[in-house]
């Protein structure tokens, strides 16, 4: 029930618009290359990507005293999904966030309690679309884009917060590494969507706010776009290909993908 | 009398304090827990990247990090403020509980090395800097595999150069992923619950657990004996 992702990110910062981001990216990124075709499959992160994470923020306002405190807990949870498959000691990703949510009231001596636990799992299945994405996903599929999900969390087709935000029936999949017993940015991961699309992975396009997510699909031979909205930037390092497209919402990454679809 | 487990320590947080990383922070980021956050980052892309099987050295993620936080928060970083993070990790001292405990674990008949994911530059001079460098038999970098920790890799390192089994080496940390990746090789583990950190209860469990270094060998000593 819970969702993956991220943690370059934690909203702290209030205050610096998007436009004056990726002005700054855009010094860093000069060697960034363009897609020059349209992707085959897009695949989609979803927790924090599609949806809004911050709708969890009164439940840690509530327990910790702060509603920021959320970003730690993702940050970790992934830290931890990361360590379980660097170990080859899975555990579903829903324990892992439940054990996280946990160690953190131990760390912050703050006492969780299974309502606690519980409703972070309810929480976690009902957080609301970031409000550029409906629009954004159904221009794409319109454009004739195949849509799949590739998240850590367990996929739940039919009940899962895609299906509560009204966007699951764009998605022609959704897909989960638990699959594969191995988290993302783990090469399986984008070889099992490759294999459950019968695509190869340079058709894939992964879309996210996370650039360990996209590290991954782009060491992997997948295109990434990253949806850099408020506190996201990528992460620069020499010998890591970075994301093909980077902006500030999925507004501009749609666009700038059916552009491609027309050319 | 079953011989005495070698001991491995982490050496960022677990012997070295992190909090003398904070003015460099406070200075360019006018943020309080931009140090944590910073550090925390580095963790977890250093896991991601050694993940996605990509090699990147510690210090360079380091600065990636920090560049990614300042350019979340347009904040311009600078070739100086780059260098003063090295130099300010590089120089980080020893808590206070470090010297005393780890001279008693030697004076018991322990045999002391460490493995970080810091090059070995760095490492040599974090450990000379804080006097405490001649207490350790050898260092070991997860940079000579070229996989960070927890990956099986760099532990397995450490078990080939001196040509032990897993289960006669004992790892020392204060961070939960590292006692995860330790005891899911084969090793002994303690944790030392340094501020900002405690046990997950998902995944392989540490033996030993304490609130700091002397509490931690003590509990070694209890556990193992001591040579004299």
């Amino acid at each position: 029930m819970y969702r993956p992702h991220q943690i370059g990110r934690r909203p702290v910062l209030a205050g610096i618009g998007a436009a004056a981001m990726a002005a700054s990216f855009k010094l860093s990124l000069v060697r960034a290359q363009a897609l020059d075709r349209a992707p085959g499959v897009l695949v989609f992160d979803v927790a924090e990507s599609l949806l809004d994470l911050r709708a969890l923020r009164p439940l840690f306002e509530r327990a910790f005293g702060s509603g920021a405190m959320v970003d730690e807990w993702f940050g970790e949870t992934i830290l931890y999904s990361e360590s379980a498959t660097l170990t080859d000691t899975f555990a579903p990703f829903g324990q892992l966030g439940a054990g996280v949510l946990r160690m953190l009231g131990r760390i912050h001596h703050v006492s969780i309690s299974e309502a606690d636990v519980a409703e972070l799992g309810k929480g976690l299945a009902s957080l609301p679309a970031h409000p550029d994405v409906p629009d954004s996903l159904r221009k794409l599929k319109e454009a004739g884009y195949r849509l799949v999900t590739l998240t850590d969390s367990p996929a739940n087709p039919g009940r899962g917060a895609l299906q509560t935000a009204g966007l699951a029936d764009l998605f022609e999949q959704q897909l989960s590494a638990e699959a594969v017993r191995r988290y993302k940015p783990a090469r399986e991961t984008y070889e099992m969507v490759a294999r459950a699309t019968g695509t190869r992975l340079p058709e894939l396009c992964m879309i996210a706010a996370h650039p360990w997510d996209l590290i991954g699909a782009r060491t992997a031979g997948c295109s990434a776009a990253l949806i850099a909205r408020d506190g996201v930037a990528p992460l620069i390092v020499p010998g890591i290909e970075p994301p093909q497209i980077i902006a500030p919402s999925l507004t501009d990454i749609a666009a700038q993908l059916i552009q491609l679809k027309h050319a | 009398m079953n011989p005495l487990p070698l001991i491995v320590f982490d050496v960022n947080e677990t012997l070295l304090d992190l909090q003398s990383m904070e003015p460099l922070f406070e200075r360019i980021f006018a943020e309080k827990g931009a140090m944590r956050l910073w550090f925390a980052n580095l963790i977890m892309y250093s896991a991601a990247l050694t993940v996605a099987g990509c090699y990147v050295p510690f210090t360079d993620i380091g600065s990636a990090v920090m560049k990614m936080l300042a350019d979340t928060r347009g904040i311009r970083i600078g070739d100086a403020d780059k260098k003063e993070l090295t130099d300010r990790f590089s120089t980080m001292p020893p808590h206070p509980d470090v010297p005393g405990a780890l001279r008693r674990l030697r004076d018991a008949g322990y045999r002391l090395f460490t493995l970080t994911d810091n090059l070995l530059e760095v490492q040599t001079r974090q450990l000379e800097h804080g006097g405490i460098a001649d207490l350790f038999e050898r260092r070991f970098s997860a940079d000579e595999v070229r996989h960070h920790k927890p990956s099986r890799q760099a532990y397995a390192h450490v078990e080939r150069e001196l040509g032990v089994e897993p289960s006669q080496v004992c790892l020392i940390a204060c961070h939960t992923w590292d006692t995860l990746g330790a005891v899911a090789a084969g090793w002994e583990a303690a944790l030392i619950k340094r501020a900002g950190n405690d046990v997950l209860g998902v995944g392989p469990q540490p033996q030993i657990v304490g609130d700091d270094l002397e509490e931690v060998a003590d509990q070694i000593i209890a556990r193992h004996g001591a040579r004299s």
